[in-house]
């Protein structure tokens, strides 16, 4: 159980869901079979408070989503990281570091790429297999913070409060 | 509100579109976006024009 806020959640797979919280931890439950869930594993980033700050804030965590191919989790927190967790991993595999505020959501987009939206209205997308930044050409900026991102099959949106 | 497509392997910015009210929440299938605005509506957009509406609800 989370101790505070669920903040988003995700289905990863068949019988699994993840849940990501203000108590920063992401969860992965199992969907046993009478249809209740389990919790199989505590996500948290205990080892990157060098610092000290482990009660800071910044490591709650807003949004995530599931990239089916590498079975990988990307989640975004308040510090503008977004963090890559493997499928048996407990720690994050990979820091993506791009934004310059906070990441509020992210979404899939065609097994290619995670697309992150950040509280100044910015938009990137990242290659799953490099994980390089690509900004989108064109006019690609919100005026305020994006609140939500989707994707279809081609298709990727963003929502804003401007 | 924005939408952008995989165009030659990068993302391109299709269009931005200013809607009369503040967006919270989005569902996309490969024909419709639903969007749920903060003053408690939900619109529908054809997935390739988030331009015109196809349907909005009073407020829930």
């Amino acid at each position: 159980m989370h101790s505070m806020g669920i903040n988003d959640m995700v289905f990863a797979g068949e019988d699994e869901l993840v849940t990501c919280s203000s108590d920063r931890t992401v969860k992965r439950w199992k969907v046993v079979e009478n249809s209740s869930l389990e919790e199989s594993k505590t996500l948290d980033l205990q080892d990157f408070d060098k610092d000290g700050y482990k009660e800071n804030v910044e490591k709650q965590f807003l949004g995530l989503t599931y990239h089916p191919e590498s079975g990988n989790i990307y989640s975004v927190n308040c510090n503008s990281d977004i963090n890559c967790w493997g499928k048996d991993s407990v720690q994050a595999d990979k820091v993506l570091r791009g934004h310059m505020n906070t990441v509020s959501c992210i979404t899939n987009f065609a097994n290619k790429f995670v697309v992150s939206g950040d509280n100044d209205g910015r938009i990137l997308a990242w290659n799953t297999e490099t994980g390089e930044a690509i900004r989108p050409s064109g006019v690609y900026k919100h005026k305020i913070a994006i609140q939500s991102l989707c994707s279809n099959s081609e298709n990727v949106y963003s929502g804003s409060g401007d | 509100m924005g939408h952008f497509k995989l165009v030659d392997g990068a993302l391109q910015s299709e269009a931005l579109v200013k809607k009369g009210s503040s967006i919270t929440q989005m569902v996309a299938t490969d024909s419709v976006v639903y969007v749920l605005y903060t003053d408690k509506t939900i619109e529908m957009f054809k997935s390739d024009n988030i331009e015109t509406s196809i349907n909005k609800t009073d407020k829930l």
